[in-house]
């Protein structure tokens, strides 16, 4: 700890805290809950089981991959044609299932093809912040000296600008498409890859078997790709499903003040800002996609959880 | 003591000088000159170049950062692009809000997830423990302006408990002042009283099994007893650590909410002077968020180490 600043530290000590959460964070798990908590590691029957929630979780996240790889081939109306009359509640009428918005478009196609736009983004950033956070912590966490000292300053800097400040700050000299508003909020996914992947290179760096590909004369590269980063995918696996919760969130914040996916196209946040001047009056112009946005969040957690306890591994928040 | 707090913000000096630099390296990414997007496509280009002059767009990165910089030190920010106002002013305008919903967001987030925590963490396993954490499990993947538009719909649109948005100055009148912060703040507090729980409730666990948890019990002292006056001190550094990344990220953070109940924020004035392009301004706030998240962290590790004399250092 002694080369690290008192800072690090402390945001480490909030990282690795939310690892006692991961044993208790599912109801089911009771009898094991105070075990686990205390003996982090101890891998029992029970929490093996992916349990009714875990499955309700993988159903709908696999529900809403499907429906939004093949959203042009469903039965959809376009999500940009007045179909209707505007503001027929959901479940009314059997044509449109969620009814229509507030100028007669289909909720359900705007819905569908605002979660393709959602988990693009969000899977796209998360993928990409994870790939360029973990390699640079682990690369931190190996080669220690400067180069972790500079990775902490510029982890810290990142973390110093509150996040939506950070994308609010970029939206206003870059015009959002969805690869900007990808590579926006993968810049939010780096400083805690880099937090994770370096806290878990760090304990394996001084293990017996990296001190042994060293004294048989294996090259760092080599020691970084066959020692060390295997050691890093299960972790950064499981804050995976974390980062896309928040990045979902964070999208649907962006679209919220407009700032997000442009219309026409639909998203999440999109259809709920446009919703929420009519809260009195029509309700489910907010809740639905509101609805849709929290099961997914839950889902992604749940999976997060789930992954966590089967490869013992801390969380993070982003 | 306050050698290690000098050492500490010093450490985080290059924090602020980097995210600073940022802020002002914004204007070269921009496509075209600031003064062109202020203006519009419309405006002649004499009137772009006089703008671009004024604030010093046209100047080299460097120059533009030590020139702002040299001022700032002076308590000068520079004035709005839009309006001509001093920058310290809007934020000082804006700053009293912000800090009041933050504030009050905290201490209600604390006030419900410390006794609740202490609650669970007395049973665990048991009936209420698995409903407060199938709870917090649920209200944990609730975003905040969700939580903001469901009450805003059962409180506010359709019984009218509270007011649906505006803002009343505290001087004005203290019970209307409350009466406009009570959804944000409910708002900002359900976001953060999981996440305070269950870190709170998973340590209390780990310090309930230690020996002289142990040794308190067969003294005869009460639960209620050994939880508050034992187990909840050396359980809580990570609740102190997380309250204050949540004060860091609440006092930058309500942007949405202030937007949503129409408050007169610092987050408020951020996405005005982002749609109005209002660099001074942008820079102004990024400037002071920093500031706080230096502050903030600074005074967690002075509060850890009061609470736990084990991480003093000399």
């Amino acid at each position: 700890m002694s080369d690290q600043s008192t800072m690090a530290s402390a945001v480490s000590a909030a990282l690795a805290a939310p690892a006692d959460l991961a044993g208790t964070a599912v109801p089911d798990d009771s009898a094991g809950a105070a075990a686990s908590v205390v003996t982090k590691g101890r891998r029992t029957r029970a929490g093996r089981r992916i349990g009714v929630g875990g499955c309700l979780a993988v159903g709908w996240l696999g529900l809403l991959v499907v429906a939004a790889v093949t959203a042009q081939w469903l039965p959809l109306d376009d999500y940009d044609t007045l179909v209707g009359d505007p503001g027929v509640a959901p479940f009314a009428d059997w044509s449109h299932p969620l009814g229509t918005d507030g100028i007669g478009r289909d909720a359900l196609s705007r819905l569908v093809y605002g979660a393709r736009a959602s988990l693009v983004v969000s899977v796209g950033a998360a993928a990409l912040g994870l790939l360029v956070g973990g390699l640079i912590g682990v690369l931190a966490g190996y080669l220690r000296g400067w180069v972790e000292a500079v990775v902490d300053v510029l982890a810290n800097t990142l973390l110093a600008f509150p996040p939506l400040i950070m994308l609010l700050a970029l939206a206003s000299v870059v015009s959002p498409t969805l690869w900007t508003l990808a590579a926006g909020l993968a810049l939010l996914a780096v400083p805690p890859s880099v937090r994770l992947a370096k806290a878990n290179v760090a304990s394996a760096a001084r293990r017996e078997y990296v001190l042994v590909a060293e004294a048989l004369g294996a090259r760092r590269r080599r020691v970084v790709a066959r020692e060390l980063i295997p050691n890093v995918v299960p972790p950064l696996v499981s804050f995976a499903f974390v980062g896309m919760a928040a990045l979902i969130v964070a999208e649907g914040s962006l679209s919220f003040l407009g700032l997000g996916i442009p219309p026409p196209s639909p998203s999440w946040g999109g259809m709920i800002a446009a919703g929420k001047d009519d809260l009195a009056d029509h309700p489910a112009f907010v809740f639905v996609p509101c609805a849709a946005m929290f099961l997914t969040v839950l889902a992604l957690n749940t999976m997060a959880d789930l992954l966590g306890r089967r490869l013992d591994v801390r969380e993070s928040m982003l | 003591m306050t050698r290690a707090l000098a050492h500490k913000l010093l450490q985080l000096l290059p924090v602020l000088v980097l995210v600073t630099v940022a802020t002002t390296a914004l204007v070269d990414l921009m496509p075209g000159s600031p003064g062109r997007a202020i203006l519009g496509p419309d405006a002649s280009p004499e009137a772009v170049a006089a703008l671009d002059a004024q604030h010093g767009f046209d100047d080299p990165l460097p120059q533009r950062y030590l020139s702002w910089l040299g001022h700032a030190l002076t308590g000068d920010l520079g004035s709005s692009v839009s309006n001509r106002q001093p920058v310290t002013d809007l934020i000082g305008e804006r700053l009293p809000v912000t800090f009041e919903i933050a504030l009050l967001a905290l201490l209600l987030s604390v006030a419900v997830a410390v006794p609740l925590a202490l609650w669970v963490a007395a049973r665990p396993g048991g009936l209420a423990d698995r409903v407060v954490s199938a709870l917090t499990s649920a209200t944990l993947s609730i975003p905040s302006f969700a939580v903001a538009l469901v009450l805003a719909y059962l409180l506010a649109v359709n019984t009218h408990v509270f007011p649906v948005s505006g803002w009343v100055p505290f001087e004005d009148s203290p019970a209307d002042n409350l009466r406009h912060v009570a959804l944000p703040v409910f708002s900002l507090a359900l976001a953060e009283i999981p996440i305070f729980v269950r870190i709170l409730r998973g340590d209390l666990l780990t310090v309930l099994r230690q020996d002289f948890i142990l040794t308190a019990r067969t003294k005869g002292f009460s639960t209620p007893h050994v939880l508050l006056r034992h187990a909840l001190r050396p359980a809580s550094p990570s609740l102190v650590t997380l309250a204050g990344l949540a004060a860091g990220r609440l006092i930058g953070g309500t942007v949405i909410i202030e937007s949503l109940f129409a408050l007169p924020g610092l987050g408020n004035l951020a996405t005005q002077a982002i749609y109005g392009k209002d660099l001074p301004v942008i820079q102004g706030v990024v400037l002071v968020v920093a500031l706080s998240y230096v502050a903030v962290n600074a005074l967690v590790d002075l509060l850890n180490s009061a609470i736990d004399p084990r991480t003093r250092t000399a």
